[in-house]
């Protein structure tokens, strides 16, 4: 993790792969991020993301942008899936729930167990929530405009509001229900 | 009109200007629908902390290098040692009398604010330069000048990064220019560099008569009365970023050199750097440049050189020690430039401008070689994503 790089101006990059991975690499990452709460994983399927696209298209094919939102956030569901069996066991077995963002960890062991159970709260609820309504929150909270996020669902930008709107309630009110373990 | 619907209001929130005039007119006026808009900003709002927690920036440029690596099947560690510039400039200046000029040839040409501090020019832009000889005497006399504090207060700016990158490619996207690239290597220098930015940094300087008069007392030095447009004036400057490619000296290299190196002792260095860019508040290139080469102390036969420089603003000035090394005005690539060489032969270094960006070539070699280099840089390309034909990807 580097907290101080320096980033060029998006202006500046000439080349069109590096103004693509500048701009795009750090939504997928976030994306990612929203639905799998482990920096690593989420880059992973931000890397997998940028190869497949690599292999397949140019880096200024059009719809470049599209493509990398759409598969960040299916990589990262998949994953999701994947691990489903191995979450249901943490979930009977506490001592599994260990913080999974070591990265994020602070000094302060207060403050990372803390944070820790809050992150295993909100994994929970957000398990609880359906596929559509997770996605809808990665991608908007990732960065993502009402037009992109509403591309990368396959809806229509109308529908965002609505969907993100639900999405948000049921967060909220999954997060404020105790855990079922 | 109708009552927003929960979705519409939400999108209000986040992007004001897709509602249309109506929509905006009824939020303002309706009670019910700011109160439900209300409790939808709250429940974003906790969503957006919650799902922001522990969201740190990503490293871009490890990622790219990451990238580069898995689309090449690399295994995963970059080939070889990435030896820091600094090493180079060290193991130079120490060594070979060559490398001194060139790591003076650096120092001055990147860093501007240093030149005031020995009594030379602040300019702004430099698209040209000029040789300035000096003695050794001369050198002994520039020591002896008090340094920038003594004038007025030096700043820096935030602290830029420093790392070593895979190559040109991963350079231009941690910079965010084109880099170049020679085309011609000689042939005691093995031809795989190692890559180094250092990024953008920024420093200003304010002039303070007061400072200057009590530290012309406290050490019995005669006061010069600042001028008056120079007091208070504050000097700002802006370097960076810098990409530095280092190539070491191949085994069986020059045999001067081979006596005080090891294997590993780089023998070239290419870098590159938009122009030092230098502004002020007040005070002209001319004033500053009059006030500081009339500081006593300043040897009157160097003041009248850099004062006989025409255009100040544009011209960097360029201190050789004419007891040990050379300069002469070449053309690098159709741009004007300065050659430096020591008068042994052991190194040469040649510096100019081209489109706004300074470049620089140093090394343990012949003045010959060095401009060969130079006029062979080339602007690297990148990577390159070609559909259906992965066997033409280039990596850099």
């Amino acid at each position: 993790m580097l907290l101080h790089v320096e980033r060029p101006p998006l202006e500046h990059v000439n080349d069109a792969f590096d103004r693509l991975f500048l701009r795009e690499y750090p939504r997928c990452v976030a994306i990612a991020r929203r639905l799998l709460f482990d920096p690593h994983l989420a880059e992973d399927v931000a890397q997998d993301a940028f190869l497949e696209f690599t292999r397949r298209h140019d880096a200024d094919a059009p719809f470049a942008s599209v493509w990398l939102h759409r598969a960040a956030l299916h990589s990262a569901m998949n994953v999701l899936r994947q691990n489903r069996r191995r979450m249901q066991r943490e979930r009977k077995n506490a001592a599994l729930e260990a913080p999974l963002l070591a990265a994020a960890a602070t000094f302060d062991p207060l403050h990372t167990a803390l944070r820790s159970e809050e992150q295993r709260l909100v994994r929970s609820a957000l398990r609880r929530m359906s596929g559509r309504h997770r996605a809808v929150l990665a991608l908007r909270y990732a960065g993502l405009s009402y037009a992109e996020t509403a591309i990368a669902l396959g809806i229509k930008t109308n529908h965002v509001g609505t969907l993100l709107a639900r999405a948000e309630a049921a967060l909220t009110k999954e997060i404020s229900r105790v855990p079922s373990r | 009109m109708f009552h927003l619907a929960d979705g519409e209001l939400r999108r209000l929130q986040d992007e004001p200007a897709s509602g249309t005039a109506a929509q905006r007119r009824h939020l303002d006026s309706c009670r019910s629908c700011d109160q439900r808009s209300a409790l939808l900003a709250r429940a974003a709002e906790r969503v957006r902390r919650t799902l922001a927690d522990g969201d740190e920036p990503v490293d871009l440029v490890a990622a790219r290098s990451a990238f580069v690596r898995r689309l090449a099947g690399a295994s995963g560690s970059r080939s070889g040692a990435s030896p820091s510039p600094w090493t180079f400039i060290r193991a130079h200046a120490a060594w070979s009398t060559a490398a001194a000029v060139a790591a003076l040839l650096l120092l001055v040409a990147l860093t501007p604010l240093r030149t005031l501090a020995t009594g030379f020019l602040a300019i702004f832009e430099p698209s040209q330069f000029v040789a300035v000889p000096l003695t050794t005497a001369d050198i002994e006399q520039l020591r002896a000048l008090p340094d920038l504090s003594a004038y007025g207060t030096l700043r820096h700016g935030p602290p830029s990064m420093h790392r070593s990158v895979g190559g040109p490619g991963e350079a231009s996207f941690a910079t965010g220019m084109a880099v170049t690239v020679p085309r011609f290597i000689p042939t005691t220098i093995a031809p795989q560099p190692s890559y180094a930015v250092v990024g953008r940094t920024s420093a200003s300087f304010t002039f303070s008569a007061a400072k200057a008069r009590a530290s012309a007392a406290a050490s019995r030095r005669p006061a010069l009365a600042v001028p008056p447009g120079l007091d208070g004036s504050v000097l700002g400057v802006i370097m960076g970023p810098v990409v530095f490619a280092t190539y070491h000296a191949v085994a069986g290299g020059r045999p001067q050199l081979r006596r005080h190196r090891g294997e590993d002792f780089p023998g070239l260095l290419v870098a590159q750097a938009p122009v030092p860019r230098v502004g002020s508040s007040g005070a002209s290139v001319r004033d500053i440049e009059r006030y500081l080469l009339a500081q006593p102390g300043v040897p009157p036969q160097l003041a009248a050189e850099i004062a006989a420089i025409g255009d100040p603003s544009t011209t960097l000035p360029i201190p050789i020690p004419i007891e040990k090394a050379y300069a002469q005005p070449v053309i690098v690539a159709g741009a004007r430039g300065l050659a430096m060489g020591d008068n042994t032969g052991l190194g040469s270094a040649v510096v100019w401008q081209d489109r706004g960006m300074l470049h620089a070539v140093a090394g343990a070699l012949t003045m010959r070689d060095v401009l060969a280099v130079a006029n062979s840089l080339e602007t690297a390309t990148s990577i390159r994503t070609v559909p259906a034909h992965p066997q033409r990807i280039r990596v850099h």
